[in-house]
């Protein structure tokens, strides 16, 4: 890995290459302005109030090439959920900036999130009385998959995490490890170029995390990129193109 | 363009069919809320037995006035009821991932507004059927259609309520007791359930500065041929100007809610 990827320091927007060059998007355009799925840069978040804040992430650097699969590891706490979260765009940064595809998260929110897909550390995120299919259905409109394409790929998700079965079963009905695959269809069927996962491995048996590695390929395979965050010590059975260890509020190489 | 028009508006049925087969999945839900409407209007009918008073000129025209009252009331509930959906997906984690969606939060809450409205028009038919039918209800035909725009207005002013009740959501997180707050506060300034003339003049000033004293008036006025304290279309306009000046100012309100809520980081706490 290069050491180019993890500097601490802070690099102004402007003074990043390629940035500069780079005319304002068009409204509504979602033709990407840089190939470079991630590019985090100056990283900050800090919580609480001014007299007692604590810093989760300090100046924090990371690019993601295409075509890769990244692993950030770190003890409980360490900031690995804050982290996907700033780069999801769900909360902002203290300071410092995050590129999709040279997007910004709100000034092209629609393009940047087009593009995105996260999959949280949980079991929630759905609706408990709506069947598989209308659950992942609905996460495809939502994510402006359009409609000529939806019924396809909603199909292929179902396929994708083995759940045709399933696919006429209510969600509350559906045992942990079915619904965490529910969750990473929902997370797929939009095609997204660069995935963010947390912790995605929970409740699923051998055959789910298969699924889950093959669509973590075909995402690799036309040029996403992937991000995994998990705890230090879990099992995770996949090769990564790079390791980092997220500690002391910064990313090193594991 | 017409790509991303035709993009917001699966959005937008994707959200009426989410909440239309979530309602449907409850099947007592209907058969309740039926139930309710009736036993409300039982409860006004004889309630309105007891009314003696020079304001209303027969008992009946008392049970008439109330039963508009009660359908406004429906209708705020369901823009209220914004509020504690966004706090139940938040709990639930759903949105979460409405907010990193193309769709977006302040899309996802409009479009979420548009089940409850059309739940309350449908309960407004059942309570005026049930009046009219079992109660003695006299609907004055001949100027009900004109109920329906009336509505549509009155529901466009209702919801810039709505949405800023989801704004102190996103910020506040529980507000259920606001809710109630608000209802009862409505419910006494707008004249839903009594006429405003009986208010001291010291609160009788707050009639005039919301929507919902002219909506009220307007579809007495055009369903069951209440008199009105002033004209038609000085209401109208009064309605029409709450609409335009509510609606924007609640969804910048909500988007700097959320805005602020992300900068925070609380965004997705409950």
């Amino acid at each position: 890995m290069s050491d180019s990827l993890l500097q601490s320091e802070t690099v102004r927007p402007e003074d990043r290459a390629g940035f500069s060059s780079i005319p304002a998007p068009e409204p509504g355009s979602l033709s990407p302005l840089s190939q470079t799925p991630l590019d985090a840069w100056g990283l900050a978040r800090s919580w609480g109030k001014r007299s007692e804040r604590t810093c989760v992430l300090e100046n924090l650097e990371l690019t993601l090439e295409p075509g890769s699969l990244t692993w950030v590891g770190g003890a409980n706490g360490a900031g690995k959920t804050t982290l996907l979260r700033v780069i999801a765009g769900l909360i902002s940064p203290t300071s410092g900036h995050v590129r999709v595809f040279g997007f910004h998260p709100e000034r092209d929110r629609r393009a940047y999130q087009q593009r995105l897909a996260f999959l949280s550390a949980s079991s929630t995120g759905m609706y408990a009385r709506l069947t598989v299919c209308k659950q992942i259905d609905y996460w495809a409109r939502i994510a402006f998959v359009p409609r000529a394409q939806r019924a396809e790929a909603v199909a292929e998700a179902l396929h994708d995490f083995s759940l045709e079965d399933l696919s006429d079963r209510r969600v509350d009905r559906l045992s942990m490890g079915q619904r965490q695959r529910v969750r990473l269809a929902m997370t797929f069927v939009k095609e997204p170029d660069l995935v963010l996962l947390d912790e995605p491995r929970n409740s699923l048996d051998t055959e789910g995390a298969a699924t889950l590695v093959a669509a973590i390929h075909r995402v690799c395979a036309r040029g996403g990129a992937v991000l995994w965050c998990s705890p230090l010590g879990e099992p995770l059975g996949l090769r990564f193109d790079r390791r980092l260890l997220l500690e002391d509020r910064k990313l090193r190489p594991a | 363009m017409r790509t991303s028009v035709s993009l917001y508006r699966d959005a937008v049925l994707g959200v009426l069919d989410r909440d239309w087969t979530t309602f449907k999945s409850y099947r007592m839900q209907l058969i309740t809320q039926i139930a309710s409407v009736f036993f409300a209007l039982a409860l006004f009918h004889f309630i309105s037995r007891l009314v003696h008073v020079q304001v209303f000129g027969s008992r009946n025209s008392y049970f008439s006035y109330v039963v508009i009252g009660m359908i406004i009331i429906e209708v705020l509930q369901s823009t209220l009821m914004v509020g504690s959906s966004l706090q139940g997906e938040l709990v639930a984690g759903t949105f979460e991932r409405v907010m990193i969606s193309p769709f977006g939060p302040v899309a996802a809450v409009l479009s979420s507004m548009i089940f409850p409205f059309l739940s309350s028009f449908v309960g407004a038919l059942i309570t005026l059927f049930f009046g009219t039918v079992v109660f003695g209800l006299h609907v004055h035909w001949s100027t009900a259609a004109l109920a329906i725009p009336i509505a549509f207005l009155a529901a466009g002013s209702f919801a810039a309520v709505g949405l800023i009740f989801c704004s102190s959501t996103v910020l506040f997180k529980r507000i259920i007791g606001g809710a109630g707050m608000l209802i009862t506060g409505i419910a006494l300034v707008s004249g839903l359930y009594f006429p405003i003339a009986l208010l001291p003049g010291w609160i009788s000033w707050f009639s005039n500065v919301q929507p919902f004293t002219p909506s009220v008036d307007l579809l007495r006025h055009v369903l069951v041929d209440t008199p009105l304290r002033q004209s038609a279309s000085t209401d109208l306009l009064k309605l029409v100007g709450f609409l335009v000046v509510l609606f924007p100012t609640s969804v910048i309100l909500l988007r700097g809610a959320m805005r602020l809520g992300m900068r925070r980081g609380t965004i997705i706490e409950y």
